[in-house]
Parts: C-alpha cells; structure tokens; sequence
C-alpha cells in the first residue's frame, strides 16, 4: 500500500480550511501549522517518551501535530481518566515528560526518569479503552496512524467540504480517527468537550454547520431519547457509529432514517489494536444488511478461521475474525521492554466469532474472549476479575454489552465494591448488577461455571 | 398531582448512586463524577417514568441541578408540596 503525504504534514496544504472551537475560536491550516512548528522547535533533541493527556482544544491538537512531526512518541490518556491511571502509566513507562492539558492551561513537566529506548516506528501508545484502569495499552506506529487515516477517508467518501464535530474524547481511537482522517483530506473540525448532554454541544453543532457526527452506541440512546431524528440539521450529512454494537432497534431507526432524509449512515466494527478500523457498513445503501459489520476497509484483509486454525471459506460457517492490513499495531505495550522490541504482529486475532453472508458480508455472532463493551469501554472480564480478587474481593464477574455482573461473596461490603468499580471504570452504577451468593456455582473442573452465574443473576435482577 | 421535594431527592440519590443526604438543591450537572452522561439519562427516564411525563429536548438538557428540576418539573404540572 502506498501512502499519500502524512495527515500531520498534508493538512497545511488545505490553508482556507480551519478548526474552530466551543470557545469561539478560529484557527486557519496555515495558522495552526505556524504554531505546530513554533510547538515543534522544542521538540528536536527530545528523548524517551512523553505522557500526553488530552482533550479537544486547539493547543492540544497543535501539540499532538508537532509530536508526531518531531516523531516524539505519547502515551495518549484522555483528560478526564483518574490519577490513579495516570501514576500506573508512569510507572509503566517512565515517561521523561508530561504534558498535562487538564487544566486550561498546558502544563509541561519533566520527570526524573531517563530516557529510555524506544523502538523507532512507535507514535503512540493507546489504551484500549477510556478510562479503565486495567486496560490494556497497544501501540501504534506512524504507518498505522496514516493507514488507518487513508483507508476511512476512501470508504467514507472525505472531502475537504466536510466538517465533523469532536463527539467523542480525543485520546480513543475512534475520536483520534475523525480528527485525524479530517486533517488528511484537510476538511474543517469544531473541536469541543461538551457531551451530546450538554445544551452547546447542539449549539455549536448548529451554528457552526457541522456536516458529520460520531457516536458509539450509548450516543445513539441519546439521540433518540432527545428526538434527534425530529431535529432540523440540514448541514449534517453524514452519521458514523462504532464502538461496540448498537441495538438491532436503534440500528433500524437510524437506518430509516437515513434513507428517508438521504443522509449517509456508516456502521463499523474496530478495535484499538488496528489502530480504529476494520470493517464497515454503508447502512445507506445496504439497509437489509444492518446488525451486519459490512466488509473489511479498503486496504485491508478479513477472514474467519474455525477452531483449528484452519480458513473457513464457506458462508454462513462460524469462525473467529481475524484481520490483516497496515493499520495492525505494534504490539500490546505491557512492559517498558515492549516499547523498544514489540511483538509486531501480522494479523490480528480479534477474539469476535462470526460467519460470511452468501453476498459476502461479516455477521458478529459471539465472542471468544471474554470481553464486554459498556458505554464504548472494552472491558476484559478476566484482567477485571483477576485485579479485583487481588484486592481480596471473592467474587466473579461476567455480563455483556449492557451490563457488567458480579456475582459477589455473602458478607463482602456490596457497596465498597460499587465506590471501587466506580473509581477505576467511571461506570454508572446502573450498569453494574451485583448478586451475593452463598456459594459460587464452578464447573466439573473447578472453574467458574460463567453461564449458571448469568442463569443465577437473570433469575434475580429483572 | 403534588409531590414532595424529598420525593424528587430520593429519585436523584437512587439513580445517582449519590447518598440522600448529599442531595441538595444545589447538586449540578458535571460538579459530581457519579452524574455524567450516563447518569443523567437514567435521570431523565426516571424522572419521565416518576412524573408520568415526557420531557422536552431543551428541558431535558436545562435539568443541569436539583433546583432547576423542580422548577422544569412545575412546567409539567408537577406541584410541589
């Protein structure tokens, strides 16, 4: 694959384009990409790797350009994660900087760590999930950054006409992605913070004629509860959804809707570990395909293997996804010893089970790995588990991708619990169900029996 | 129908996950980790559910603190005792 001018150098080209903001500000391509190399000049002799917490500002976005045109390789956290994350970040990595846009105002400070070696094709190390503080990291390279960026530009159709609104935190992939594949075909961005609850959200998407917005599937129960679909917005084109999977009955409604106001409805399936993307649905022109994943991006290579490893090409045969192309990272970033040789994978095994339609569509039908997807977090049910009961907690977690469930020993403090969770995962708590048990139901072999613990915990909760 | 203000502080704290008597007419929107987003659309279903109405978009995102929900509620013909 051959790859056009890098999105963090192409942009400048677009002059007249421009990125406003919530705060009324305006700021030229040739604008920012003069604040980009001032941000860059002190960039030069930097070494090791800097922890970057953004948001959806100007100067955030002026420094992540100058990064990774310096080739300054981040840690990317979102502003709003828990210190808690933040220490176990540094302490993984021993970042020689932080750059910390928190406060209004960035704050730059050095640590005390030494600059340790990083492997060259590194631009990013991304958690793959918001705020959880047991996720796990990936990491990403330039080439993956830009490929990922090309290959959504293609099968979106982005011109420099278009102007998406930050709907989504900018340190997680699928936000990192709108503004990244924006920058590329130097379309226009309105960056702000403010979530679909909140009233200049919808005033700045108004006034400053947003054409796209991105959601994930708890954006899409927003909009319904607040009567997007009633709402005038000529301007807005273009819906995309990713992040986990939305309901069958939303999925149909803005399905509808779309074709009946010749809007464009694009569904995705991704993960963090290729970078954003991996297959997507132009809900639009193929309305009897939704709760489908569509076919793989342009660029890319998707296919099932069944449980021998083997290639399933049959249709409507089961298998687990796996997917190739040049947006599959480097590797998990679990160790400082990851950053200087990664694992370089050359397919990625995604862990969903599905099956290929006779017109060759994906279809997700299960998951092999025990994950779960709340509010676009990705869980891992096990590293969850297994960092709680070293905590001394007796319990056992399992759920799906409208709750998590724990089934918790009698006698252990239910709502401690409920406090700790909501620390570390920023989960409402009526997303969590938690049943005491007497005794937990385990296999023949001594382990968990997770499907009589749902059986227990549906027979209880409603 | 009229209800009591303790009614509608109970209803926060529930859905919330905030204790009752750290509900106060002052709460707000954002100023409290435990009412994000999320929280505040079960607030806004528990509310509709509660009060038998159907809120307005402008209402629903106005609801920013404990006070400024009793005072929307009244729109609705909520009457406070």
């Amino acid at each position: 694959m051959e790859l056009k001018p890098f999105f963090w150098e192409n942009y400048a080209t677009f002059k007249g384009n421009a990125v406003w903001t919530d705060r009324g500000e305006v700021l030229s391509y040739s604008r920012l990409d003069q604040e980009v190399i001032a941000v860059g000049a002190n960039l030069h002799r930097r070494q090791g790797l800097a922890l970057f917490i953004a948001r959806n500002s100007i100067s955030c976005l002026t420094h992540y350009l100058a990064f990774l045109r310096s080739r300054v390789p981040f840690i990317l956290l979102d502003w709003k994660v828990g210190q808690a994350v933040i220490d176990a970040m540094i302490e993984r990595f021993s970042p020689t900087v932080i750059i910390d846009f928190r406060s209004e105002e960035i704050i730059w400070t050095a640590t005390a760590f030494k600059a340790k070696p990083v492997h060259p094709d590194l631009a990013l190390i991304l958690p793959t999930s918001g705020s959880s503080g047991v996720a796990k990291s990936v990491m990403i390279s330039y080439t993956n950054l830009q490929a990922n960026a090309e290959s959504i530009v293609t099968y979106l159709g982005l011109t420099p006409g278009e102007r998406a609104i930050t709907s989504l935190p900018f340190a997680y992939s699928y936000g990192l992605s709108v503004i990244n594949t924006h920058l590329l075909v130097g379309a226009g961005l309105i960056l702000t913070d403010h979530s679909l609850l909140d009233k200049p959200f919808w005033q700045i998407l108004t006034t400053l004629s947003a054409t796209s917005m991105a959601g994930v599937p708890f954006h899409f129960e927003i909009m319904e509860k607040l009567r997007f679909r009633e709402m005038a917005l000529p301007h807005l084109q273009t819906l995309t959804q990713a992040g986990g999977k939305l309901s069958l009955k939303l999925a149909e409604l803005f399905a509808a809707y779309a074709i009946g106001s010749d809007r464009r409805f694009f569904m995705m399936y991704g993960q963090t570990e290729a970078t954003a993307r991996i297959a997507y649905l132009a809900v639009h022109e193929n309305p009897g395909k939704v709760g489908s994943i569509g076919s793989v991006i342009p660029g890319g290579k998707l296919y099932l293997v069944d449980h021998n490893g083997v290639q399933v090409v049959e249709s409507n045969r089961k298998g687990e996804l796996i997917y190739e192309g040049p947006n599959v990272m480097l590797g998990d970033a679990l160790t400082q010893d990851d950053v200087i040789v990664p694992t370089l994978p050359n397919k990625l095994d995604t862990g969903d089970i599905g099956e290929i339609d006779d017109d060759g569509f994906f279809w997700i039908t299960g998951r092999k790995s025990r994950f779960i997807k709340l509010k676009g977090k990705r869980i891992d049910l096990d590293a969850l588990q297994n960092a709680l009961r070293d905590q001394g907690w007796d319990l056992w977690l399992t759920g799906d991708d409208t709750q998590l469930e724990i089934i918790l020993a009698n006698g252990q403090n239910r709502f401690q619990l409920e406090n700790e969770l909501f620390d570390l995962l920023s989960l409402h708590h009526s997303l969590v169900k938690i049943v005491e048990i007497e005794r937990f139901p385990m296999t023949a072999n001594g382990k968990p029996d997770y499907p009589k613990m749902r059986e227990l915990i549906h027979a209880v909760l409603p | 129908m009229s209800h009591s203000k303790f009614e509608l502080k109970q209803l926060f704290s529930s859905t919330l996950g905030i204790p009752s008597e750290l509900v106060t007419d002052e709460l707000a929107y954002n100023a409290d980790p435990r009412w994000d987003s999320t929280a505040h659309l079960q607030l806004v279903m528990a509310i509709e559910n509660t009060f038998g109405i159907t809120l307005e978009m402008d209402d629903m995102l106005d609801m920013s603190s404990v006070a400024k929900a009793a005072e929307i509620l009244k729109k609705y013909g909520v009457v406070w005792n």
